[in-house]
């Protein structure tokens, strides 16, 4: 089932415009979008979170997303922008709470949110820190909490800019295989590491200038693309005892 | 528990300022002077410092949602001084009945200014929030300053305006603000859980499933209202929206419904004690500004924030 279909997609900043010729993301893919910097990775996840104003069209579970609830959007999309700032100061566990407003009936957290809260933190190794400042915490940490914020809501399409931007590698590691655990869970994430993107990601989007160069598995990705889209010579080698490609850069 | 502790210190505030002052009243021997004074004047006064207190706690928390900064309140960002511009300029050009509805459009302009001041692409930048209520509070008390220069007969009582005080009191105005008090209160309360999202840039708070726009309209819109009214019945009182929140915040009371809640009963309290020092500090039955004398404790306190917020609770 496609979760996500896009069509003549376009997306207008001042200097900058991104447009998208045809995009569709099946239920549970795991994609990660790459590219250099300024290609419009960014513009392209919160256009999709709905924070910027497009053209043409975007389909969210087969609804137009211009027709959807306000409130059932971010039921079902989790954004973590690539910066998050707290103006004014929460413990961790409420900022992890707040993650579920979108999915409460009345408007007061329950039982059941304060569990789910609790599961989620201890999922994230976040529950010794649960009486903290927000504002006090580390970067990677930070990280660690706005991720359970957004996971906590139990979204179908979760939508993150670097996600392992900070993140220590025991996490980014414990994040990828959440994706997978996660039931029925698209996951479209912006990384700058090509590596981590073709180990672990079923597929990979390219994006150059603003418009989509590749979109296809990951097994796929070859020498030339990943050079002339960087700029730089790289090759490839195959591991016998890995499934998987490397690339590194040719000195 | 702590909320039933605070609610006997305000209580006890409360006896301290109806008894206290320039007459002391003892209220189980009362003359029927004393009785006059004691209800025509002193219970009026003192139930209104405290619902000023409370409201001015209100505006204050209410700003600094709105605009990410916890340095706002009804005094930095300038509505307490455009509010008493309103006043001024109602009370210059004759329309004393109108002085209320003048110092609302007054004070939702300064906030609708700053606001557009200090936003940028969509966000808001702390300094120049503090820069424009910076301006607007030095305009205001300039063109207010002016006002009394041309009208010199007619607006001797300008002065009460700039500095502050209770001195006017009645059941009528506290019969008002206490209305709009609660019907404020209820709506944040209701909608608490919406303003503590607030506290997170938009791209988050937008996409937590919060109408950001909307919420951020309506809450200064109340902020808009508790300021005016506060200023139209009791003048420009510095600072209280400032400091009472930082120290609740201090206490870890960081979500909204417990600021609201807290805020109301510690707002009360504050001021009500800061009128009655300011009752009882000048021998000889004088008294000082209240205005001035919160300003004077905000000015320092606010000094203090200043310092201290590179280790600050907040982000900057």
């Amino acid at each position: 089932m496609e979760v996500i279909k896009i069509k003549n997609f376009r997306v207008k900043r001042k200097n900058f415009s991104l447009s998208i010729k045809k995009l569709n993301i099946n239920s549970s893919q795991v994609i990660a979008i790459c590219g250099p910097n300024g290609s419009g990775k960014s513009t392209f996840l919160s256009a999709l979170a709905g924070l910027l104003s497009f053209s043409g069209e975007y389909f969210l579970f087969n609804t137009s997303f211009l027709n959807l609830d306000f409130n059932l959007k971010y039921k079902l999309l989790g954004y973590l922008p690539q910066e998050t700032k707290q103006h004014l100061p929460f413990d961790v566990f409420y900022t992890v709470l707040t993650g579920r407003y979108p999915v409460l009936n009345k408007k007061r957290y329950s039982k059941k949110d304060l569990k789910e809260t609790e599961k989620i933190l201890k999922i994230f190794g976040l529950w010794e820190l649960r009486n903290r400042e927000f504002t006090e915490l580390s970067g990677g940490e930070k990280k660690r909490v706005l991720l359970a914020r957004i996971f906590n809501r139990n979204p179908k399409i979760v939508l993150l800019d670097e996600p392992f931007n900070q993140l220590d590698l025991y996490y980014q590691l414990q994040l990828i295989n959440l994706f997978k655990n996660f039931r029925n869970l698209t996951v479209l994430a912006v990384i700058h590491d090509i590596q981590l993107a073709i180990r672990y990601f079923e597929k990979v989007a390219f994006l150059k200038n603003g418009t989509l160069v590749y979109f296809d598995s990951s097994k796929n990705i070859s020498e030339t693309l990943i050079s002339k889209l960087y700029n730089i010579p790289v090759k490839i080698v195959n591991p016998p005892e890995e499934n998987s490609s490397y690339f590194y850069i040719v000195k | 528990m702590k909320t039933l502790i605070n609610l006997l210190l305000l209580f006890i505030i409360f006896l301290l300022s109806i008894t206290k002052g320039a007459v002391s009243l003892n209220l189980f021997h009362l003359s029927p002077i004393q009785k006059e004074i004691l209800i025509s004047v002193r219970i009026p006064r003192v139930i209104l410092s405290a619902e000023v207190g409370s409201a001015l706690v209100i505006a204050g928390t209410l700003f600094q949602y709105v605009l990410q900064n916890p340095l706002a309140d009804s005094f930095t960002t300038g509505a307490s001084s455009a509010s008493a511009l309103g006043a001024v300029i109602a009370i210059a050009l004759g329309l004393t009945q109108l002085l209320l509805p003048f110092a609302l459009a007054f004070s939702l302009m300064s906030l609708i200014l700053v606001y557009k001041l200090a936003s940028f692409k969509g966000k808001l930048s702390p300094v120049t929030v503090l820069l424009a209520g910076i301006i607007i509070s030095t305009f205001s008390s300039a063109a207010i300053s002016l006002i009394k220069f041309l009208s010199q007969d007619s607006v001797t009582s300008i002065v009460f305006w700039l500095m502050g005080g209770f001195q006017n009191a009645s059941f009528t105005k506290d019969l008002i603000l206490f209305v709009i008090l609660i019907i404020v209160f209820l709506r944040l309360y209701k909608i608490a859980l919406a303003i503590d999202i607030l506290s997170f840039d938009e791209q988050t708070a937008i996409s937590s499933g919060v109408n950001v726009y909307f919420l951020r309209k309506e809450l200064l819109f109340h902020g808009a209202l508790l300021t005016a009214v506060c200023v139209a019945f009791s003048g420009i009182i510095g600072f209280v929206g400032l400091i009472i929140p930082h120290i609740l915040r201090l206490l870890k009371h960081y979500q909204a419904r417990s600021l609201f809640v807290q805020g109301i009963i510690s707002g009360a309290s504050f001021m009500m004690l800061a009128d009655l020092l300011s009752r009882i500090l000048l021998k000889g039955g004088e008294e000082l500004p209240v205005g001035v004398l919160t300003s004077t404790i905000g000015g320092i306190f606010f000094m203090y924030l200043l310092v201290q917020k590179k280790s600050s609770l907040y982000e900057w």
